[in-house]
C-alpha cells in the first residue's frame, strides 16, 4: 500500500507540473484530470474510498464538462478541425496515457487484493454519513448556504442583458 | 456535546436568525420582487439578531457541537459585524435604487456574508473556520462585481476571487500541516503543539498568510486598493469592517489558544508584517487622489497598528484590540455611509475623486461635517473615538515594551494626520466644483450617519463608556 501511495503521489506531482507548464489549455485540462485521478487513488490507498469516488465524480467529472464546453465553443469549421487534429498529436497524449494507465493498474491491484490500508480499515460510506449528520451537521447546513450564495451570484452574473430583462419583469 | 439538540442551539440563535432570514429573503424574491420589502426584511433580520444576542447572553460560554464556541468576546465581535451589516444594508437602499433590475439579491448576499462572518468569529474547529471564511467571502465576490456594466467592478470581483482562493489554499495547507502534527482539527487540541515543532511553525505561518490576506497586511495587501475602488460603496464598507472584524476575532482566538504563536520566529514575523503595513500603508496613502484608494491604504496602516495589541492578547487580554476595533469600525462605517449617500451603483466617482468632493461643505454642510469627523477620528485626534483607540493601543504597547512598533505608530500617525486633513481641507474649499447643486441625503442614510457621528463623539468625550 505504501508503494501505491507514493507512486500515485509522484504521478500527481508530475501531472500537476505538466498542467502548470503546458501552453495549450486543452492539454492542461488533460493533465489536470490525471492529477485529480491520482489524488483519488491516494484516497483509496489511505482507506477513504468514498472520498476517492467523490473526487473522481465531482472534480474529474467537472473537468470533463469543461472539456465538452471548450470543444462546443470552438467547433465552428475547418480551422477548428485542424486545431483539434493538432491537439491530438502523439506528443500530446502519450505521457497522459502512460500516467493514467499506471493509475488504472494501481486501482485494479486495489480491487484484486484486500490487504489492509494505511490507516487499517476502510472508512465506510455509513461512517461518513453518520459523521456528517452527527457532529458536523452545522457544517453541512452552512455549506448549503455557500451554495445558495454561489447560485444567486451565478444567476446574477450569467443573465444576458439587465436592461432588457428589467423591462420584462 | 457532540450531538445536536434543540436546546444546545440556543447560543447560535443570532446566526440562525441571519441565515433563516437569508432563506426567507430568497423565497420572498422568488414570489414578489419588491425593493422596499427586501430592505425592510434585511433590516429586521439584523435588528432581530442583535436583540436575540442580549436574550441568549446569560448562558455563556457555550460549546455548540464541535464546531462553534460562543463566549462574551464572540458577542462583541458579533455585535460589530451586525452593526456593520446594519449600516451597509441601510445605506444600500438609496445606493442600488438606480440599478436597472435585480436589486433584491444584493440584500440576500449581504445577509449571507454577515452570517459567514459570525460563524468565522465563533469557530472552534478548523472545518467551521474554513466554511465560515468561505461563507463570508463567496457572497462578497458577487457583491464586488455586482455592477456588471462597470468594468472596474467586474475587475474588483475577479481580483478578489482569484486572490482569495490563493489565500484559502495557503490557509488549508497550514491547517493540514498542523493537523499532521497534532492529529486534530479542534482548536482546543492545538494547544498541545510542541514549541519546537517545525511543521507547526510552518503551519502557523501559512495560516497567517491565509488570514493576513483578508486583513491586507503588507506582503498580501496588493488587492486592497483595486478592490476597494472597484467594488460598490456599501460593499467596500463591508469589506473594510465586518470581514476584517471576523478575521481579527479568529486570529485572537488562535493567538490565545495556541502557545506556539509566542515562538520568537513567529513573533518577529508578526512584528515585521505589522511594521511594514504601517509604513507602506501610510506612505502610499499620501499620493492618492481617490478617496476609496486612500481609505484602502489607511486601512492597511490601521491593521498594522492593531498588530501591537494582537501579538500580546495571550498575556494582556484582548481589551485594547476591542477598543481599537470598535473605534475603527465606527469611523470607517461613518465615512462610507457619507460616501454612499453621494453616489449610486451606476457611478461611484462622485464620492471617490477629490475633485468631485471639493466644496462639499457648500453643498451639504452636515454631510461634509460628518465625513470630516470620521476622517479626523481615523487620524486619531483627541475628542474623537479614534484617539481613544490609539490611546488603548499605546497603553498596551508600552506595557509590553514594543518600542520599535510604537515608534512606527507615532511616525505613521503623523503622516496620517497630513493626508486625512488634506481631504478635510478639500471638503471645505470653495470653487472648482462643477456640481453646485445641493445634495439630498435619504432619510435612512441621514439617521445612520447621525448615529455613527454621535457614537464617534460620545466615545471620544466619554471614553469610560468603552474602556
Amino acid at each position: 500500500m505504501e508503494i501505491a501511495f507514493y507512486s500515485a503521489g509522484t504521478i500527481a506531482v508530475i501531472a500537476t507540473l505538466k498542467m502548470l507548464f503546458s501552453h495549450d489549455p486543452v492539454h492542461g485540462l488533460l493533465y489536470l484530470v490525471i492529477s485529480l485521478l491520482s489524488v483519488a487513488v491516494i484516497y483509496f490507498a489511505v482507506g477513504a474510498p468514498f472520498a476517492g469516488v467523490l473526487e473522481m465524480i465531482v472534480y474529474a467529472g467537472a473537468i470533463m464538462v469543461l472539456f465538452v464546453f471548450v470543444v462546443m465553443m470552438l467547433n465552428l469549421g475547418e480551422a477548428t478541425i485542424a486545431m483539434e487534429k493538432a491537439w491530438l498529436q502523439p506528443r500530446a497524449w502519450v505521457l497522459p496515457v502512460i500516467l493514467s494507465s499506471l493509475l488504472l493498474g494501481l486501482m485494479v491491484s486495489f480491487l484484486a487484493n484486500t490487504q489492509p490500508h494505511l490507516i487499517g480499515t476502510d472508512v465506510s460510506i455509513k461512517q461518513v454519513g453518520i459523521a456528517l449528520y452527527g457532529p458536523y451537521i452545522l457544517a453541512v447546513e452552512l455549506a448549503s448556504l455557500i451554495l445558495l450564495a454561489a447560485l444567486v451570484i451565478a444567476f446574477h452574473l450569467g443573465r444576458r442583458d439587465e436592461d432588457a430583462e428589467g423591462k420584462t419583469q | 456535546m457532540t450531538t445536536l439538540t434543540l436546546a444546545s442551539l440556543t447560543p447560535l440563535v443570532p446566526v440562525l436568525v441571519m441565515s433563516g432570514s437569508a432563506v426567507l429573503l430568497m423565497l420572498l424574491i422568488s414570489f414578489v420582487r419588491s425593493h422596499l420589502l427586501t430592505l425592510l426584511l434585511g433590516l429586521t433580520a439584523v435588528v432581530a439578531a442583535m436583540a436575540s444576542m442580549s436574550l441568549v447572553g446569560q448562558n455563556l460560554p457555550a460549546q455548540v457541537t464541535l464546531l462553534i464556541y460562543v463566549d462574551g468576546s464572540t458577542h462583541f465581535y458579533w455585535s460589530m459585524i451586525l452593526l456593520s451589516t446594519l449600516v451597509c444594508i441601510g445605506v444600500s437602499h438609496a445606493y442600488v435604487r438606480s440599478a436597472p433590475s435585480f436589486r433584491e439579491e444584493w440584500y440576500l448576499l449581504l445577509l449571507v456574508a454577515a452570517c459567514g462572518g459570525m460563524v468565522l468569529a465563533a469557530s472552534s474547529h478548523m472545518a467551521a473556520l474554513f466554511i465560515g471564511l468561505e461563507l463570508m467571502s463567496v457572497p462578497l465576490y458577487g457583491l464586488a462585481a455586482f455592477a456588471l456594466k462597470n468594468k472596474r467592478s467586474l475587475e474588483a470581483g475577479i481580483k478578489y476571487l482569484v486572490l482569495s482562493a490563493t489565500a484559502s489554499a495557503f490557509l488549508l495547507f497550514g491547517i493540514a500541516l498542523i493537523y499532521a502534527e497534532t492529529g486534530s482539527l479542534l482548536l482546543a487540541q492545538w494547544a498541545s503543539l510542541p514549541v519546537d515543532s517545525s511543521l507547526g511553525l510552518l503551519g502557523c505561518a501559512m495560516i497567517l498568510i491565509g488570514l493576513g490576506f483578508k486583513l491586507s497586511w503588507v506582503p498580501f495587501h496588493t488587492w486592497t486598493p483595486d478592490v476597494y475602488q472597484g467594488a460598490p460603496m456599501p460593499v467596500t464598507a463591508f469589506l473594510a469592517t465586518a470581514s476584517k472584524v471576523a478575521v481579527v476575532a479568529v486570529l485572537v482566538r488562535l493567538f490565545i489558544q495556541v502557545p506556539l504563536w509566542q515562538d520568537n520566529a513567529l513573533a518577529m514575523l508578526l512584528a515585521l508584517v505589522g511594521g511594514a503595513s504601517i509604513l507602506l500603508g501610510n506612505l502610499l496613502a499620501i499620493s492618492q487622489t481617490s478617496l476609496k484608494r486612500l481609505l484602502a491604504y489607511s486601512s492597511i496602516a490601521h491593521f498594522g497598528y492593531l498588530m501591537i495589541a494582537l501579538t500580546i492578547v495571550a498575556q494582556h487580554g484582548s481589551r485594547s484590540v476591542w477598543v481599537y476595533l470598535a473605534t475603527y469600525v465606527i469611523a470607517t462605517l461613518s465615512a462610507f455611509a457619507v460616501l454612499s449617500s453621494l453616489t449610486g451603483i451606476k457611478d461611484d466617482t462622485q464620492g471617490d475623486r477629490f475633485e468631485a468632493l471639493r466644496g462639499l461643505y457648500q453643498r451639504n454642510p452636515l454631510l461634509a461635517l460628518a465625513l470630516a469627523l470620521s476622517l479626523i477620528s481615523m487620524a486619531g485626534i483627541p475628542l474623537t473615538a479614534g484617539f481613544v483607540g490609539k490611546f488603548a493601543l499605546f497603553a498596551s504597547g508600552v506595557a509590553s515594551g514594543q518600542w520599535v512598533l510604537l515608534l512606527l505608530v507615532v511616525a505613521g500617525s503623523a503622516i496620517g494626520i497630513y493626508y486625512y486633513l488634506r481631504v478635510v481641507s478639500v471638503l471645505f474649499q470653495r470653487g472648482g466644483q462643477t456640481l453646485t447643486a445641493g445634495v439630498n441625503v435619504p432619510t435612512l442614510n441621514g439617521i445612520l450617519i447621525a448615529a455613527l457621528s454621535f457614537m464617534t463623539l460620545a466615545i471620544g468625550i466619554w471614553p469610560d463608556f468603552l474602556i
